[in-house]
């Protein structure tokens, strides 16, 4: 495996640089050894409910802007996904997806 | 090449707290999953909560901390039973999964249970992150902590239904401004309700208490 690319949203409770330290120690002497790490950090976007106002949340603040409403809907931010893995290439195989 | 996978991390906590959720549905059992920092009063919040929801609301109690059994201890003389997990001489894990909910569910027999509630392991943060089956989740606050402790933990304080404020007794002792805690906290979860109390003197439970029975009674109406 030459890489795994992570989507890991803000809000979620993984900090990224300890994730990479870990990984590294991790994948170390393993069938992975060698492997990168790429890390999508997802911000945290929201919808309101009320006025339909899209926006980046980036402080403790989770009313919407335009209208003060609470009734928002967090649309991203809290992922914490692997996206998809990098495989040496062979020309026996065939390009494919896996979707879970 | 590149194969495309999609897939959560949590995907395996997440199909198990499906399961859960849907056993405690079939057997019409309301799950409290109850969290907070340590030291915030959650256990003797629950202690005095149980007792007032016994014997009508048949309540069974799992309880996670990294060591000793003490809360279980304590939560147990309500008559309420009780289940201890995580708990090993010297460690254990930092929050409750959903697989070890199920594992700790079987202890009980759930045709018997109208209410039960999950002590988490006290901590704000991991917490937060894994669903582990529950109707809803509660987050317990004390005043001898930070006014900003919402700001500084906002996905525990986001994902919570209720946010509890507890004691209230001390605030004449403390230079404590509740009004900026309160404001936090709905500044974070605009719309949450918010129960200050003191779980030692009972101050402030009646609103709590009928938030509770509603959302339980709600969930056992045939």
């Amino acid at each position: 495996m030459q890489g795994v690319y992570l989507k890991i949203g803000k809000l979620s409770s993984v900090v990224p640089d300890s994730l990479r330290f870990c990984f590294d120690i991790v994948s170390k002497d393993s069938a992975i050894a060698g492997a990168k790490l790429y890390i999508e950090e997802i911000p945290v976007t929201a919808l309101c409910k009320s006025c339909d106002n899209h926006w980046t949340i980036t402080g403790p603040a989770f009313s919407c802007p335009r209208c003060s409403s609470g009734k928002i809907e967090l649309i991203s931010g809290q992922e914490l996904n692997i996206s998809s893995i990098e495989i040496e290439d062979d020309s026996n195989c065939e390009q494919s997806s896996v979707n879970s | 090449m590149e194969i495309k996978i999609v897939r959560k991390v949590l995907d395996v906590n997440n199909t198990i707290a499906a399961q859960n959720r849907k056993l405690f549905t079939d057997e019409k059992v309301f799950v409290l999953n109850v969290m907070s920092s340590p030291g915030s009063g959650k256990t003797t919040m629950l202690g005095k909560t149980i007792s007032r929801l016994m014997p009508d609301i048949r309540t069974a109690v799992i309880v996670g901390d990294i060591s000793t059994t003490n809360d279980a201890d304590r939560l147990a003389k309500t008559g309420a039973p009780v289940v201890q997990v995580n708990t090993d001489a010297f460690g254990g894990d930092c929050h409750l999964a959903a697989h070890v909910i199920a594992k700790a569910a079987e202890n009980f027999t759930l045709a018997d249970v109208d209410l039960l509630i999950v002590e988490n392991v006290g901590n704000l943060v991991c917490p937060a992150e894994f669903d582990i089956g529950e109707d809803a989740k509660v987050v317990v606050l004390s005043v001898t902590e930070g006014e900003d402790k919402p700001l500084k933990y906002p996905l525990m304080f986001r994902v919570c239904n209720a946010a509890i404020l507890n004691k209230i007794d001390l605030l004449p002792h403390l230079e404590y401004n509740k009004d900026e805690a309160v404001r936090n906290i709905v500044q974070i979860h605009p719309g949450i309700p918010v129960f200050e109390i003191s779980a030692r003197t009972e101050d402030g439970m009646e609103s709590w208490m009928i938030w509770l029975k509603e959302k339980v009674e709600e969930k056992l109406k045939p």
